[in-house]
């Protein structure tokens, strides 16, 4: 089965602050607002969707996540990689905790995303310079 | 509600409603909207509830309809909750079904890059974020579409331009009390207007002009307060409405114009009318409010009786409302539908003691859980599908009461389990299957209830295209329910069964299919029996062994007919008339093809009707008809856009062998040709020419350019050459079709290349001498 929102990944909470987010109900839930955030990463089945249209599904998280972002949600679009051999798109967020970002994908019309609590390890060489 | 592919041409394409009363005054915004539109692509009208916003934009939209090229589409937003579905409802009001895993907001895009309409989407404010992000992404993509919004609030996108809508004018106290003064207002004239629909002997008159011209500036020129005061007049003088207006007003009427001000004018307003009726009048409005969207009797009489109020007592009740324009009557449905704008219903639920709420909400969805499960397949079955689709919001208001308390969930997963057919033919795949998954979230407990959830969440999945999403869970269906629901193990080994067969294991899908046929008819379910035999048939016929394929068909056919049923006969036609075409009968093949879409037509099954056109096209290429089958093979390609949708995977390869055989027959200019003028096809022709019913006259292909014929110009182009010959430079045409001085030159280049002039004079003169001669 899917992952559903209860079994979306952790997050540090402080409970100094109440948020309240929309549900797809349309009645608001109250989430703490966080001192921390994680990576979380939104997996999609892309179909036969076509290349120009993950460009656009790119600035309309883009887009959703400033929007959301702005109302004092911890929540920041990275970035899309998408993988045409398999069909399938990883979206990555920075974010306080799975529901925003969920709220993110919904925004964005982008429903029916995995979400998951992930861990990114960057590496500090420097990057392959081409050659002249 | 037509599709916008179906209005390729059509100047008055679009969905506007008809205006139920009288448009009043607005001259001033109604101009400012208009240039507001013809120098920005997105322009918000903005005001608080009841000021008029919706009406506003309307009516601009009815005004520059026949200049837009794809027409005026309004997208009703008040009852859309989940801002996941926003990009699925524009393209349903649009015409399109939801059918599959497409990022909805692609396929929106992708419809309108090549065409040109404005989309009017009323009540953004509570989808404000949603909302935004479509339009900067709809507006970015798609050069050709303008949008209108109303919101409470602007929608923040770069380059809207805000429209604010204010009050209307109200006579000044400097001016003499004088009908003639008077009804220079538009206040004044609203009120006018609105009595004369409960006294069409009323008029302003030096007896009453000064007491009017008191009560719409009490009213602060707010549309709606002045309706409700007017309807008063059915048996109150004005002196008498004014007299009554209670110290909420005196205290109010400060001659402060502020946005705040107005809305505690509004907000007295209302309470001013609520006070007014009798309790069984306030309590019916304050019960009405919890439908969402429009209602019809049954469900007031149920939802809305009870605790003092008998359910006959309902209906006048309603009628004292409508009386008062605390309800809006829609007659024109059979039977009629009643309904409330958004700031009286909010003023209904404000009034509602919060004990009552779960109480009523609960009436509401058990009610609609009732409808959902009064029927599945049968003779009124699409009669079931329309009620459900006129009461949808109402479905979706229900089943989110359901989601957001817990106690709540399993009885909304029953009703949303219920829906299980009526969320695929209608086009709710989406919302059927965000619903059906929250729900098995949140319910608890109820094993064999979790497991029809999980079978019908596999199924929704399955039929919106998305078989590795639709495996897991209908194996996870199977194993809840083995021992405990053999219902459920029925459903779930047939569309498991279709799964892994769709995923390239025939076997297991067969003897899966073959098992949960021999459950149903164990278990006398005559419904799951011809499901299971049309699949059975499909998989027969596609896997090489025809003539027991043929066999389980006509049994299936024989079962429809036996209970009326005829959504599952047409696909039992379809698939006997593919078999047939395989074996090479070919004219038995089109017997049944043309049979089978004949019936769905009766039933407006959309995507049915296409998977007979792709086979009619198959068809009429192995009849040597090759040119027909070209035409037929474009306008579904077109229609499967519109929809969207998709040819099932193992009928691929058989389409793509007809095109390349009509490719060599007809050669790559006359194939394209003729696709291509299938394209232009609305879904309705193509059924007309895929029945024959237009005899040997298929549509001319765009692709011939006759010589110097006034018909190689456009639509618009035409109107652009008129309007030179009528002297107007590029502004001035701008302006009349709200597009810019930029867009009319461009067009104006285009009209001289296509007629060889070098000059505006020249194409001025040929318009009109077009022009006499088109006279009759």
């Amino acid at each position: 089965m899917r992952v559903l929102p209860d079994d979306l990944g952790r997050s540090s909470v402080d409970d100094q602050c109440v948020v309240k987010t929309p549900s797809p109900s349309g009645s608001a839930t109250e989430l703490p607002i966080p001192t921390s955030v994680s990576i979380f990463l939104a997996e999609r089945d892309t179909g036969s969707t076509a290349d120009v249209d993950i460009g656009q599904a790119h600035q309309a998280l883009e887009a959703a996540a400033r929007r959301v972002g702005s109302r004092d949600h911890r929540v920041r679009y990275l970035r899309t990689i998408y993988i045409p051999g398999e069909h399938r798109c990883i979206f990555l967020f920075e974010a306080s905790d799975a529901a925003i970002v969920r709220l993110v994908n919904d925004t964005a019309q982008l429903p029916f995303v995995r979400i998951a609590e992930a861990v990114e390890f960057a590496s500090e060489l420097p990057a392959v310079q081409a050659e002249s | 509600m037509r599709a916008m592919s179906q209005h390729r041409s059509n100047q008055l394409a679009g969905n506007l409603p008809d205006e139920l009363s009288e448009f009043v005054g607005r001259r001033a915004e109604i101009a400012a909207c208009k240039r507001a539109l013809a120098r920005s692509r997105l322009v918000t009208l903005t005001g608080p509830g009841g000021i008029g916003k919706t009406r506003l934009a309307m009516r601009v939209g009815l005004d520059v309809r026949r200049a837009v090229v794809d027409g005026v589409w309004l997208v009703e937003l008040a009852s859309l909750r989940d801002p996941a579905l926003l990009a699925r409802e524009v393209a349903r009001s649009l015409g399109f079904s939801d059918r599959s895993t497409t990022w909805a907001l692609a396929t929106l895009l992708d419809h309108l890059r090549r065409r040109s309409p404005m989309l009017v989407l009323d009540n953004c404010e509570h989808l404000l974020d949603a909302c935004a992000v479509l339009s900067e992404t709809v507006l970015h993509s798609c050069p050709g579409v303008r949008m209108l919004t109303t919101s409470r609030e602007p929608l923040g996108v770069a380059g809207e331009v805000i429209v604010p809508v204010p009050t209307m004018s109200v006579p000044s106290m400097d001016d003499p009390a004088t009908p003639e003064h008077l009804l220079r207002s538009e206040a004044a004239r609203l009120f006018t207007s609105r009595a004369a629909g409960v006294r069409p002997d009323f008029a302003v008159s030096a007896a009453n002009a000064t007491s009017v011209a008191e009560l719409v500036r009490r009213l602060e020129g707010i549309p709606l307060a002045i309706e409700l005061a007017a309807v008063r007049l059915r048996s109150l003088a004005p002196e008498q409405i004014l007299a009554r207006l209670d110290n909420r007003f005196q205290l109010l009427s400060s001659g402060s114009r502020t946005a705040e001000a107005r809305q505690k004018t509004m907000h007295a307003t209302l309470e001013w009318s609520y006070a007014l009726l009798t309790e069984a009048e306030r309590a019916m409005w304050r019960r009405a409010s919890v439908f969402a969207d429009s209602f019809d009797l049954g469900a007031a009489e149920s939802v809305c009786s009870g605790d003092g109020i008998t359910a006959d007592a309902v209906f006048g009740l309603i009628d004292g409302l409508i009386a008062k324009s605390v309800l809006i009557c829609e007659p024109e449905h059979v039977p009629a539908r009643y309904r409330m704008l958004d700031t009286v219903r909010e003023f209904g639920e404000a009034k509602r003691h919060s004990v009552h709420e779960t109480w009523l909400a609960r009436r509401h969805r058990d009610w609609y859980a009732g409808i959902a499960g009064q029927r599945g397949l049968g003779s009124e079955q699409v009669a079931w599908f329309d009620r459900l689709h006129a009461d949808h919001a109402n479905l979706r208001a229900a089943l989110d009461f359901c989601v957001a308390h817990r106690d709540e969930a399993n009885i909304g997963l029953t009703m949303a389990c219920d829906l299980w057919l009526y969320w695929g033919s209608r086009g709710h795949l989406t919302e059927g299957r965000r619903c059906v998954d929250a729900l098995l979230a949140a319910a608890s407990g109820d094993r064999p209830l979790r497991a029809r959830g999980l079978w019908v969440a596999g199924y929704l999945g399955l039929i919106q295209g998305d078989p590795n999403f639709a495996m897991p869970v209908l194996e996870q269906a199977l194993s809840l329910a083995e021992g405990i629901d053999e219902s459920a193990v029925a459903y779930a080994s047939q569309f498991l069964g279709r799964s892994v067969w769709r995923l390239g294991d025939a076997d297991r899908g067969l003897a899966l299919t073959d098992q949960a046929l021999a459950s149903h008819r164990a278990a006398d379910d005559w419904e799951g029996v011809v499901l299971a035999l049309v699949q059975l048939g499909w998989m027969q016929i596609l896997s090489g062994n025809p003539a027991h394929g043929r066999g389980v068909l006509r049994e299936c056919l024989q079962l429809c007919h036996a209970h009326g049923e005829r959504w599952i006969a047409s696909y039992a036609l379809w698939v006997l008339g593919i078999g047939a075409w395989l074996d090479g009968a070919v004219e038995e093949a089109a017997e049944l093809e043309c049979e089978a879409l004949t019936l769905k037509r009766t039933m407006s099954d959309e995507a049915g009707s296409l998977l007979c056109i792709e086979a009619l096209a198959w068809i009429a290429v192995s009849k040597n008809q090759t040119q027909r089958g070209a035409v037929l093979l474009g306008a579904a390609a077109g229609a499967w856009q519109s929809l969207p949708g998709f040819l099932p995977q193992p009928l691929q390869e058989k389409h793509a062998a007809c095109r390349d055989s009509a490719v060599q027959t007809l050669g790559s200019n006359g194939f394209d040709a003729a696709f291509a003028s299938g394209r232009l096809l609305t879904p309705d022709q193509a059924t007309h020419v895929a029945l024959d019913e237009l005899g040997e006259s298929l549509p001319d292909s765009p692709l011939r350019r006759p010589e110097s014929s006034p018909n190689k110009l456009t639509q618009r182009e035409q109107q652009i050459a008129t309007l030179l010959a009528e002297g107007m430079s590029n502004a001035d045409i701008g302006r009349t079709l709200v597009v810019s001085a930029r867009t009319a030159e461009t067009h104006v280049r285009h009209i001289m290349d296509k007629l060889g002039f070098s000059t505006r004079a020249e194409i001025a003169a040929w318009a009109a001498a077009k022009s006499v001669d088109e006279q009759p």
